[in-house]
């Protein structure tokens, strides 16, 4: 190795964030393990979706922590996700359902908990010009199976900035 | 038996069995009809299994003997080893061809059936055990049953199945099955490949919500039916028989674009530059992170080159500044005595040493030395190891007139084998220099932007026509994409 090369790059392998806890939860929860057949061997199972996920369909909405804003996911183009890229609808309103023309979405990401990742690039967001309440969200990339939280940052004229969470599962 | 009339009652066979028949048969009364011979050719699971197949067909396990680069290192570490080298390529090159007795050292493989060449179906979907997991010790039935995931499988008029979890990719022996040849230890100890050692000690081996397998990944699954004539049966998963990785067919082969698009997809989507750090005097750091279950590169990790590109522009869009802008065709990295010399290229790989300590291209040549006890040096990204700890490389860079600068452009690049590998290869008259102008460089999108040093932020590089899987699997199942609407 060009000794250089080798002094300008340093790993850096930080285990400065690392959870003590992780890993050690979920392990029984999913419907992909085998219940019966032979030549099993003894070993670890993938876990899966946990059941604290909600069922995905069209309509399925979340709410910001303060209450104040919905959204509701108005089109997909699988259902459920699949892996690799995703594209959105999202409708948002107010807190009596009344779609929210001032609402600005200023990102959201994919993010894995159980791997501490994100599906990067983020996707692109489209505002659709006749229903400002409405964004496209193109590429979402949830590109592992599993567990993802889709993580919205979102403000309203006047009412500042808050954020949603879709949580959501890749079968397969 | 002639080949082509072999085939020919092998497809006659399977059609048979199969019956085409849309609606399910009467299984249960079906006897297995066809014979071990048989079913080592996967022209015989094609009958049944034509998506697998097609997709199989076009992967780097049906190309792992006819690879031109496998083939001249073969060649040559057979010659310069004075025959040493024996079946340790071909092991897990055509892993059948040795096990049937069909070569001892694969300089005979272009002479051998094809259903003796490669990775194939029998040979995966017959393993009942892993000894160690590396330099393929895997244990073959060698009877006429084929396992697979599925619990409850169907009899049929073809073979006997059962499950294994060998096969099943939620749990840890599917793994260690990958494993088996994808860790590799030479002959003089040097643990060259060890994508299988870096998974073990990574975040997905471990128990727990964020276990999963090799094929977890690179086996993606649909529902689907998973014979021709099991439709309206029960509701099965249908994986993805393709396994890009980083590898490509570099002569003529089966869906060569799908094959393309389909590493493309893999390498942009789980690589990303985690952090961009920089000192308002011309240094700059960029931080680069992996999602694989692996290191990044890994494998032949010797061979791959793995860069980061640095272009600065003023502006008015003139360039201030560059490193790792490498043309193809063009040499990664040039001698520090040549004129195009990169001294801040980031460069990541594996390199081998001698017993004497000296550089080297060759697998065969690497071996302990003083210098180097493992008989190699590594500079890869790592794999997780938790959730939520970053697991970065960085390269550093200082950047010359840095407050003229208005924008950097970053991009990851990669190429399976360098290219002074290829043309050491060449240089000894093992390999055309038509397969290296084959060699394609890919960009990893996911590891690509366009950062502002004014505004500290970074604008992504995704091209939109990349639909991943689409891209490829469009090119793989052009009916079942019309039918989405989803083709490009």
């Amino acid at each position: 190795m060009n000794a250089r090369i080798g002094g300008r790059l340093l790993l850096l392998l930080s285990l400065t964030a690392c959870r003590a806890d992780a890993g050690d939860s979920g392990g029984d929860a999913h419907e992909h393990v085998h219940d019966t057949g032979a030549e099993r061997g003894e070993g670890t199972q993938f876990v899966g979706c946990p059941d604290t996920i909600p069922a995905f369909d069209l309509g399925m909405s979340t709410t910001s922590a303060d209450g104040r804003i919905k959204a509701q996911l108005r089109g997909a183009s699988s259902v459920p996700p699949v892996r690799f890229l995703n594209d959105w609808t999202l409708l948002f309103s107010d807190a009596q359902g009344n779609p929210l023309s001032t609402v600005s979405l200023r990102q959201a990401r994919a993010f894995m908990p159980v791997h501490g990742h994100y599906g990067t690039p983020d996707p692109r967001l489209v505002r659709h010009q006749d229903e400002p309440a409405v964004y496209d969200l193109n590429a979402l990339n949830l590109f592992m199976r599993g567990p993802w939280q889709v993580q919205l940052a979102v403000s309203t004229e006047g009412g500042g900035e808050t954020s949603l969470t879709f949580e959501v599962c890749v079968e397969e | 038996m002639s080949r082509l009339r072999f085939i020919s009652l092998a497809i006659a066979l399977s059609l048979a069995a199969c019956g085409g028949a849309p609606e399910p048969r009467d299984a249960a009364s079906e006897e297995p009809s066809l014979t071990r011979e048989q079913l080592l050719d996967p022209e015989t699971c094609k009958g049944c299994h034509p998506q697998h197949y097609r997709e199989w067909a076009s992967s780097m396990h049906a190309y792992a003997a006819e690879d031109p680069i496998f083939l001249a290192m073969n060649r040559r570490g057979q010659r310069e080893t004075g025959g040493e080298l024996g079946d340790f390529c071909v092991r897990c090159h055509a892993p059948m061809a040795l096990r049937e007795g069909a070569t001892a050292d694969g300089l005979n493989l272009a002479e051998l059936p094809s259903r003796l060449r490669g990775v194939t179906c029998y040979f995966c979907h017959n393993t009942v055990a892993v000894g160690e997991p590396f330099n393929n010790q895997l244990e073959l039935a060698n009877d006429t049953t084929l396992r697979g995931a599925i619990s409850d499988p169907r009899p049929n008029g073809a073979h006997a199945s059962a499950y294994s979890s060998f096969q099943d990719r939620n749990h840890s022996d599917s793994a260690r099955l990958c494993g088996g040849c994808h860790d590799v230890v030479t002959p003089r100890e040097v643990h060259l490949e060890r994508t299988f050692l870096e998974y073990q000690e990574s975040l997905f081996a471990k128990p727990g919500p964020g276990f999963d397998t090799c094929s977890g990944c690179h086996m993606p699954g649909r529902p689907g039916a998973v014979a021709s004539g099991s439709e309206g049966g029960k509701q099965r998963t249908r994986h993805e028989h393709l396994w890009p990785g980083v590898d490509t067919a570099l002569s003529d082969f089966p869906d060569r674009e799908a094959q393309r698009r389909a590493v493309e997809c893999e390498l942009s989507l789980g690589t990303r530059i985690y952090e961009i750090v920089q000192d308002g005097l011309g240094g700059l750091k960029v931080r680069l992170e992996t999602s694989a279950g692996h290191h990044q590169p890994s494998g032949t990790a010797l061979d791959r080159r793995l860069w980061l590109e640095l272009v600065a522009y003023d502006a008015a869009g003139q360039v201030l500044f560059e490193s790792g802008t490498i043309e193809q065709g063009e040499l990664e990295q040039k001698p520090e005595s040549s004129p195009g010399f990169d001294p801040q290229l980031a460069l990541f790989r594996d390199w081998i040493y001698d017993a004497q300590g000296r550089e080297v291209h060759m697998f065969w040549e690497a071996a302990p030395s003083a210098a180097y006890p493992d008989g190699r040096a590594s500079l890869t990204l790592p794999a997780p190891l938790t959730p939520l700890a970053p697991h970065t490389l960085e390269a550093s860079y200082q950047i010359p007139s840095f407050a003229r600068v208005e924008r950097i452009r970053l991009r990851l690049r990669m190429r399976a084998v360098g290219l002074d590998v290829l043309q050491d290869l060449i240089a000894s008259g093992d390999l055309s220099e038509a397969v290296s102008k084959e060699m394609p460089t890919f960009t990893l999108h996911g590891a690509s932007v366009d950062y502002s040093p004014r505004t500290r932020t970074s604008q992504p590089l995704w091209p939109e026509e990349l639909r991943c899987p689409d891209s490829y699997r469009c090119l793989l199942e052009p009916e079942s994409c019309a039918k989405q609407g989803a083709g490009q």
